[in-house]
């Protein structure tokens, strides 16, 4: 019985630090890449799976059923509008001609969208 | 116009029972209330949508196949990001791909966009319809074309798990296509939006 709380406690913890590492690993992102396309990819991927790993580490320590529902419909929404929120801030940045990082090489959204207009 | 959409008011139903926690009576009416008032009041825009026909399905093996990949490389991409974060060495090679989609539904077609967001080091910033085109961000470009293959492949695992049995028939005769053109078709993808 004590054995299986330890690990229990052990895997809890493990879930924690991870989670948080990766929400740290997100801010530090944001601070040191170079443009907003770079940040939103800091943004987005640490940060959902990050809370997914702390919302796991809450559901294995909650004995009622219902909190656990509770933090699925807090993951879901978390999958649901990371990825939206990057897209909406990313297309906004591109279109108001945001400066992209000079060692950007290649960009077909701006040669597309020239000969769209080009039209 | 605002088209009552059973599966939309039973599932925001569940969502609304989930965020009480318990399963009561006056939950599940509250619910469906709230639920029915939603979807009259505010429609969603998807109603006047596209669609490929038939009904979408959901085909248990090959959405696990989907789940499993996508899993594995949510969490590739947290590594990936991650090391990039704390290593001192700006070693970033940034670029936006266009990445000619097969075309799907407008909800397959945002699952694609969503996954391709979340995995490694890519971003979608604009979507073109008619063609179907994701325009992708990627953080560390190496060929254009691994790109467009990468996202292709998550495009197929999802019409394969999701799609509607015509969709997926499409699939197989792109296949077919694909295989009779050869090693050609790989130049034609890259040097074919090229052209006005």
């Amino acid at each position: 019985m004590m054995i299986a709380a330890s690990v229990g406690d052990t895997i809890v913890s493990f879930l924690l630090l991870a989670g948080v590492s990766l929400s740290l690993l997100a801010g530090i992102g944001l601070q040191r890449f170079p443009d907003v396309f770079a940040r939103m990819h800091a943004a987005t991927k640490p940060a959902t799976l990050g809370l997914v790993l702390i919302l796991v580490a809450a559901a294995l320590r909650l004995s009622d059923g219902g909190d656990v529902v509770k933090l699925l419909v807090i993951a879901a929404a978390q999958f649901i509008t990371a990825p939206l929120g990057a897209h909406m801030v990313g297309r906004a940045a591109h279109r108001a001609g945001d400066q992209m990082a000079p060692d950007t090489t290649v960009d077909e959204l701006a040669r597309d969208s020239e000969q769209r207009s080009g039209h | 116009m605002s088209r009552v959409r059973p599966y939309l008011i039973l599932w925001l139903t569940a969502v609304w029972v989930a965020l009480w926690g318990d399963l009561t009576f006056a939950n599940v009416a509250g619910g469906l209330v709230v639920a029915t008032a939603l979807t009259v009041l505010l429609p969603a825009p998807g109603d006047g949508g596209r669609s490929t026909g038939g009904r979408a399905q959901v085909r248990p093996v090959a959405a696990l196949h989907f789940a499993g990949w996508f899993a594995w490389k949510l969490v590739e991409a947290n590594v990936i990001v991650g090391w990039e974060v704390l290593t001192p060495r700006n070693r970033i090679n940034e670029g936006v791909v266009a990445v000619p989609l097969h075309g799907c539904s407008d909800g397959l077609t945002s699952l694609v966009a969503s996954c391709v967001s979340l995995t490694p080091g890519t971003l979608v910033l604009d979507v073109d319809v008619d063609p179907l085109v994701l325009y992708v961000h990627v953080l560390h470009l190496r060929t254009i074309e691994e790109v467009r293959a990468e996202v292709q492949a998550l495009e197929h695992l999802a019409i394969r798990a999701f799609g509607t049995a015509e969709a997926r028939a499409s699939l197989v005769d792109d296949h077919t296509r694909r295989a009779d053109l050869g090693a050609s078709s790989s130049t034609e993808v890259a040097t074919g939006r090229d052209e006005p």
